[in-house]
């Protein structure tokens, strides 16, 4: 067992763990935060997006004591009370969900690289969300979602 | 029914009822159902694709701590089999095994780790018997393996019953069509073609893998939450394999999916329901089986290996004026929903194009794989995929524009198809021009390297919606005014919870904000059929409509006794009844609800304001011997696609620059919707299906069951935001709810010709498989120079 | 997954400490991009793993016009893709790192971890061969200096000893050096089927005139591997189209590929070829540094 000490949207988390316990498995299994999906365990889907320390991370394959003081931001700390982020406004507003298991990685993944280079050519973004898979939408709105993002943003 | 009508709701770009939810994380799918003490299930799979089951020794397991109950497949957990249309499928494999991963036993343990472990210690001895994978020998009368020596015995669906054929054994549904003479046609023709086309075994991916979750209420009915897109099918499924009263299983849908594209058989429900049952005592813990992605994408049904010969005979001066084509779906183990797709395979064949000599042999068989069938397009992308490349052969040799060729000959209003059904709603020339249009057909583009070689390709194509056909809707008005509806339509990410709640919105006169749609379940929501063959707008849609007739007449009758007027002088809007042309004449719902002296509130009649509505289409069952039907289907969606490829042809890489479609879709409820349907049916699995997906099998175990190896396209493999358009094109059917078709079947029908036709355009290569990959590209050029030389 | 201790260390000291202690029995993981897999896959049976991530004193890119480029064994491949320096000096680093896998693992993977793992398709071993690069390998003892063609064994294996951490990679300057990296997978995503990397030395007067060139091809054997007899024929000599083909040819019959479900031999052949071909003639065809 270790102790596991990290922030999660902003709060101050601890708890006892299995070494060998994926973040995605902490996150979803142990604290029922189920925004942060599990869709193929080898880091190659990116339904397990969350932001570390301000990095995109896939959270099926980084161990929860790799992240020990680290700062986590997953999809449930995106909106606060009153609004959405505009990632997910956009998202929402641009038609860009559709069942929605991919969703939280996508939005994630988009809102980490925003973050990085907030003025994005659609090559880019395509490029940024490369890792992230989508079987229901083509990614065509929600390439679209996240440039109408950038935009919203800088004005 | 004008489709160009305005309204208020209806075809209007409403905001997805669950999109925050979604957006947020919010949103609860089955596999984050999160339980006190649920228990975590595993499966022994068979790793031969034949044998005979000798022994099974789960002593090891059952005494590993923290396994709660170990399973096999006997008497006791499996006494009946079941079946979409043929019960040939056990829950757990007894006696022989019949694919690899055919599960033969189950372990509900503390965590997953420990039913992992205890499956393992399950010791199971086989003798193997010979496999077989091949479609065509499968197909012959004397195939090396007969999977179901039985066949005949088995229960069969009562309302549209399999057919087998006697001298071959694997065949598990026949069906065909005869129309006109096909000898004098191929007479009378100037040019006759045949040719073979394959495509590969495919999977849907869904990006969240079956699950079910199955537990036993504190009264001893069985409940079980599942990702299935039919909970009816799944409830029948349940208590028809266990032998159990109907009434004591309840099923029930989240009200969020990951998507389905019509694979969801509800096996993983299965198991854990077993699981839940064999359980000793009370408490019997809720346990969840929740499939791996390797389990998932090697063991759940597949789009078939489809064999299509097609041999066409045509004019010179290009009328079709016969075609003959043999269609092979090449099924699994279990027949599932292959034995439909097998059937329903030939609808696409059967009415894209006039034809007044048309034979068609549609087959379904077993090979020792895991199950074939339902996938988007229901068989018609795959028969499709042969007939529209052979279109394109037909044009060449005649000299003709693929275009126009195709517009001389298409489906039209008040044609006759195959089945001798006259057509209705059929927006095919439409849909091809508009396609010719995006993709600026005729105009050429050049690349600016030698070895990069550009060219178009367009193609044709229609997915019809099934018959028989039911299903039914209760909308209740609360005294607040809001709109429930109670339906079985699963949302699974294609916005059915939106378009209803528009359909609500519409029919109430009130906000969509102020509309609730309840997720299914059996205790609650009535019959559906299902949601797949893109028939929840149309059906649904229907029955919504009625049922808000009959909820409204209730309203009308409780109003009119008050505002003393006759309830045909009554409308609704913004949650007050009114008389048409005097609306200061009114009564707000709410107020037609007294407060009672203990309690809340109630009706002076009628206990609530419910209205219940079935929409019954029972079609016309096509004769046995020639396929002929007035009504085979409901409603046919045609689409066109074309698509711009550059080929490099020192690597054989294909890059697909621009690819446009247009889909007939009856009034579109919902554009945004409707285009995401598109989007994702051409971007993909249009380009997936065609350039980069195949399930790779050797001797039945899957080579490339995860997402490194398994490849759907990912954000670079499709075109820009600016070169993929879509058009939506509205040809109202008189029947539909508003004129309203469907679009998501449709979606991917005719992709893979459109591409492939322009590969041909590009390098002068015809593929009759798919997936046309880099290798095969780049093999076929090198046997083409070797050939010129 | 396998039981195992986990140690975040402070030092190289204490990295090393521990790989002294525990040898065959401990791992290292470091951006864990490739090492969570094999764990979770039940592929490795650590007693003890040994996170390196949080050595800041590895993770740094330094620049020097005699000695060459330094990269810490910590450094992300994200860093090296954004990297002014690197984009500056040796695009084809910056270039091959845009193509590896995606952004988030990237982000967190590193040069050091991707090297140790030795993924005969890794595409940062075949373009450090390429360069001509040496890795420091670590121990309690002192440190060695190999040179990237001799690190790399076999599918998976290393000359890194149980009680080494690879700490250093160092490519040295070249003069005149130009380079191009090209990568060949169905979709951008995937590990290279093929890859293939090309860094020459032109002469300062003739731009064409090659003085000294590596040519080597990833993807296609046990590890990434260089063809000599292909570096023979531009060696020297002013590069034309003749020799390009000849070059390309020598290194498509030097390649070593497996028929699997990525393509047959056969055709991983023709793509060595290609991407050989290609490679040359790009880096030719860069303005001179």
């Amino acid at each position: 067992m270790e102790t596991l000490r990290l922030k999660i949207n902003g709060e101050s988390v601890e708890a006892q763990i299995d070494p060998g316990m994926t973040l995605q498995e902490f996150l979803h299994g142990k604290l029922g935060m189920t925004g942060t999906k599990l869709g193929c365990g080898i880091g190659m889907c990116g339904c397990c997006t969350v932001i570390v320390d301000g990095k995109a991370a896939k959270s099926c394959i980084m161990l929860a004591v790799q992240a020990s003081g680290k700062s986590v931001e997953t999809i449930e700390g995106l909106a606060d009370e009153q609004s959405l982020d505009p990632v997910q406004e956009a998202f929402v507003h641009n038609g860009a969900i559709q069942c929605g298991f991919c969703s939280p990685g996508q939005i994630m993944a988009s809102r980490a690289f925003l973050n990085e280079c907030p003025n994005p050519t659609e090559d880019e973004v395509r490029h940024a969300l490369s890792g992230n898979l989508c079987r229901c939408t083509g990614y065509h709105k929600i390439v679209q979602a996240v440039l109408k993002a950038s935009q919203i943003q800088e004005q | 029914m004008d489709s160009r009508e305005e309204y208020k709701y209806i075809g209007k770009r409403e905001e997805n009822v669950n999109a925050v939810a979604k957006a947020t994380g919010r949103a609860q799918f089955c596999s984050d159902i999160q339980m006190t003490g649920m228990l975590h299930a595993k499966v022994k799979r068979s790793p031969y694709p034949h044998a005979k089951i000798l022994s099974i020794d789960t002593s090891k397991a059952e005494s590993l701590p923290g396994v709660k109950v170990v399973i096999v497949g006997d008497e006791k957990t499996c006494p009946e089999r079941f079946g979409a249309g043929v019960a040939d499928e056990y829950v757990l494999a007894r006696d022989k095994v019949l694919f690899v991963g055919d599960p033969v036993a189950a372990v509900a343990a503390e965590t997953e780790e420990i039913a992992q472990e205890a499956v393992d210690l399950i010791e199971v001895e086989y003798e193997e018997l010979t496999p077989v994978f091949d479609g065509d020998e499968a197909l012959s009368e004397h195939p090396p393996a007969i999977l179901h020596e039985d066949l005949k015995n088995y229960k069969t669906l009562r309302s549209v019953p399999p057919r087998y054929v006697g001298e071959r054994p694997n065949v598990f549904n026949y069906f065909r069509i005869r129309k006109g003479d096909l000898e004098k046609g191929f007479e009378n023709a100037d040019l006759v073609f045949e040719n073979r086309f394959e495509t590969a075994m495919i999977h849907h991916v869904q990006m969240e893998p079956h699950c079910g979750v199955a537990m036993v209420d504190d009264g001893g009915r069985l409940v079980v939450w599942g990702t299935s897109s039919k909970p009816y099918g799944m409830h029948r499924d349940i208590h028809e394999s266990r032998n159990l009263p109907s009434s004591s299983v309840r099923v029930i849908i989240p009200a969020h999916v990951g998507g389905s594209f019509g694979g969801r058989e509800p096996k993983a429900e299965q198991i854990a329901a077993s699981l839940a049952l064999a359980q000793k005592g009370y408490p019997k813990r809720p346990v969840m089986m929740w499939l791996t992605r390797e389990e998932h994408l090697s063991t759940t049904t597949t789009r078939a290996h489809y064999l299509v010969d097609i041999k066409t005979g045509v004019k010179k001066d290009g009328t079709i004026i016969a075609n003959k084509l043999r269609l092979v779906l090449v099924g699994g183990a279990y027949a599932g929903t292959g034995y439909l797709t097998a059937r329903n395979a030939s609808f696409g064949p059967a009415a894209n194009y006039k034809t007044e000599n048309f034979s068609l042999d549609a087959y379904g068989v077993y090979t020792n794989q895991r199950m074939a069938g339902a996938y988007r397009g229901f068989g018609n992308a795959e028969a499709l995929w042969g007939m529209e490349c052979q279109m394109d052969v037909i044009a060449e040799a005649l000299k003709m524009d693929p275009l126009e060729f195709r517009l001389k000959n298409c489906m039209d209003e008040d044609e006759f198809n195959a089945f001798g059904e006259k057509m209705h709603s059929v927006g095919a020339v439409e849909c091809l021009k508009a396609a010719a249009e995006m993709i600026e057909w005729g105009k050429k583009t050049e690349s600016k390297e030698p070895h990069l070689k550009r060219g178009k390709g367009i193609s044709l194509g229609n997915k019809y919606s099934i018959i028989p056909t039911a299903s039914g809707a209760i909308v209740k008005v609360h005294p607040d005014g809001m709109v429930e509806l109670r339906t079985s339509t699963v949302e699974i990410g294609q916005g059915s919870s939106t378009i209803f709640s528009q359909m609500l919105a519409e029919e109430f006169q009130v906000p969509v904000s102020k509309v609730r749609v309840l997720n299914p379940d059996t205790d609650i929501t009535p019959f559906d059929l299902g949601t797949s063959s893109s028939r929840s707008t149309f059906n649904m849609g229907n029955a919504i409509r009625k049922a808000c007739l009959d909820a409204k007449k209730q309203l009308f009758h409780l109003a009119a006794t008050e505002l003393k007027v006759d309830p045909d002088d009554l409308e609704t809007a913004d949650c007050k009844v009114f008389v048409k042309g005097s609306p200061e004449r009114s009564i707000e719902i709410k107020d037609l609800f007294i407060p009672m002296v203990i309690g809340g509130y109630t009706l002076k009649e009628g206990a609530e304001i419910i209205g219940k509505a079935t929409y019954y289409l029972p079609g016309v069952m096509p004769d046995p011997d020639t396929g002929h039907s007035e009504r085979p289907a409901s409603f046919y969606m045609f689409v066109s696609q074309a698509a711009e490829v550059e080929v490099d042809t020192e690597t054989g890489q294909i890059r697909v620059l621009k690819i446009v479609t247009a889909n007939d879709c009856g009034k579109a409820i919902n554009p945004t919707l409707v285009e995401g349907q598109q989007e994702g049916g051409v971007l993909s699995m249009g380009i997936g299906s065609t350039l980069m997906e195949e399930v790779i099998v050797d001797n039945g175990v899957m080579l490339n069951p995860q997402f490194a190896d398994y490849k759907i396209p990912t954000t670079l493999e499709c075109p820009s935001c600016d070169n993929y358009k879509s058009a939506i094109i509205e040809t109202a059917h008189r029947e539909g709810p508003w004129g309203a078709k469907g679009v998501g079947e449709g979606t991917m029908v005719c992709s893979s010709p459109a591409i492939a036709a322009a590969i041909y355009d590009a390098i002068g290569i015809r593929f009759h498989e798919i997936p046309i990959t880099p290798e095969k590209v780049l093999k076929a050029l090198k046997d083409k120079e070797a050939t010129q030389k | 997954m396998h039981q195992f201790k986990y140690h975040s260390v402070g030092s190289v000291e204490e990295a090393c400490g521990l790989l002294s202690e525990h040898g065959e029995e401990a791992k290292i993981i470091c951006g864990g991009q490739s090492l969570v897999i094999l764990l979770k896959e039940g592929m490795l049976f650590p007693s003890y793993l040994i996170d390196v991530k949080g050595l800041s004193e590895l993770d740094y890119i330094k620049y020097d016009e005699k000695d060459g480029l330094r990269i810490g064994a910590t450094t992300t491949h994200r860093s090296v893709e954004k990297s002014d320096e690197i984009r500056a000096r040796l695009p084809i680093l910056a270039e091959m790192e845009k193509t590896v896998a995606s952004l988030a693992v990237r982000n967190w993977g590193t040069v050091g971890g991707s090297l140790a793992h030795a993924d005969p398709a890794s595409d940062l071993a075949t373009t450090l061969l390429a360069l001509g690069a040496k890795l420091t390998l670590t121990c309690a003892e002192g440190e060695r200096v190999v040179e990237a063609d001799n690190f790399f064994v076999d599918y998976f294996e290393t000359t890194l000893r149980p009680d080494e951490l690879l700490t250093e990679i160092h490519i040295p300057h070249h003069e005149k050096g130009r380079g191009h990296f090209y990568k060949f997978a169905l979709r951008s995503t995937d590990l290279a089927a093929v890859n293939a990397a090309v860094y020459l030395m032109a002469s300062p007067e003739d731009p064409w005139f090659c003085r000294d060139v590596r040519i080597s091809m990833g993807s296609v054997g046990p590890t990434s591997l260089r063809s000599k007899r292909a570096e023979e024929v531009l060696r020297g000599q002013s590069v034309n189209d003749k020799l390009i083909a000849e070059a390309a040819r020598l290194a498509s019959e030097d390649a070593q590929p497996n028929s699997d479900i990525n393509g047959s031999e056969e055709f991983k052949r023709d793509i060595v070829k290609v991407l050989v071909s290609r490679c040359i003639n790009r880096a030719l065809s860069y303005e001179m540094n």
